[in-house]
């Protein structure tokens, strides 16, 4: 699945991944791509920038670190980023609710709605 | 760990940090700074990767760049990002507008009251009863 299979919860899937442990773009990519078992795709022209921007919107924070001999920037969460990551996963499993019980209806009874 | 393009003359990342540096006019060079370094570290682990995964040295630097995609997109994502937004362009024009307003009229008041003032002090000097209230 590619950026837009994702759009708006780009931050969401962001902020959870490193909200286990801090972590270069490279490596918030790849632990995309592994935990989804490669559904989720992302490219560094996106993910780059929304990293970026949750930074400059305080949701994290950013330092220089020499990683395994090279100079890499590392990303965590901030205490706001937390908030707001308990915030989008609450409104991530109202919507997933509305959307499963809008599944569920029985084929009948949706007719008849309709 | 694989050798930097530097070491080996140039390769698929030195070009595309390259291309990454042509297209970033724009930027301020602490934002280009750390841009480069950030997409540098991050094509040499995914070639890093693909060379230790089997593929040759220029294999895995070309797979890295590939998926890097293009310097163009990632630079347009930064320049969009660091633009300042209509609305707070035209917030900060009404701000300085009522600023300078808000000076002009102060100006204006003092001015009223130092003439006032002066009239009232210089007027008996100079013979007047009139004062002005």
């Amino acid at each position: 699945m590619k950026v837009d299979g994702v759009k708006g919860h780009l931050d969401l899937l962001l902020l959870g991944i490193l909200n286990h442990t801090p972590g270069h773009g490279y490596a918030v990519i790849s632990a995309l791509r592994e935990q989804t078992d490669g559904m989720l795709e992302l490219t560094e022209g996106a993910v780059y920038p929304a990293l970026h921007r949750l930074e400059d919107a305080g949701l994290l924070s950013s330092e220089w670190q020499p990683v395994a001999g090279r100079r890499r920037r590392l990303y965590r969460l901030t205490r706001a980023g937390e908030v707001s990551l308990g915030a989008e996963r609450r409104d991530w499993q109202a919507l997933v609710v509305a959307v499963e019980s809008v599944l569920r209806l029985p084929r009948a009874r949706s007719a008849d709605a309709l | 760990m694989i050798p930097s393009s530097a070491d080996q003359g140039a390769g698929a990342i030195e070009d595309c940090l390259a291309g990454l540096l042509r297209t970033s006019a724009g930027l301020q060079h602490r934002q280009l700074r750390h841009l480069i370094a950030e997409a540098e570290a991050h094509l040499r682990d995914d070639a890093e990767a693909a060379h230790a995964a089997g593929a040759a040295v220029y294999d895995a630097e070309l797979k890295a760049v590939a998926r890097f995609g293009q310097a163009m997109s990632l630079v347009s994502a930064e320049r969009k990002r660091l633009a300042t937004p209509i609305s707070v362009l035209l917030r900060q024009v009404m701000l300085t507008g009522l600023l300078l307003g808000g000076v002009g009229a102060i100006s204006v008041g003092a001015s009223g009251i130092v003439d006032v003032g002066v009239v009232n002090d210089l007027d008996p000097m100079l013979g007047h009863d009139q004062r002005v209230p």
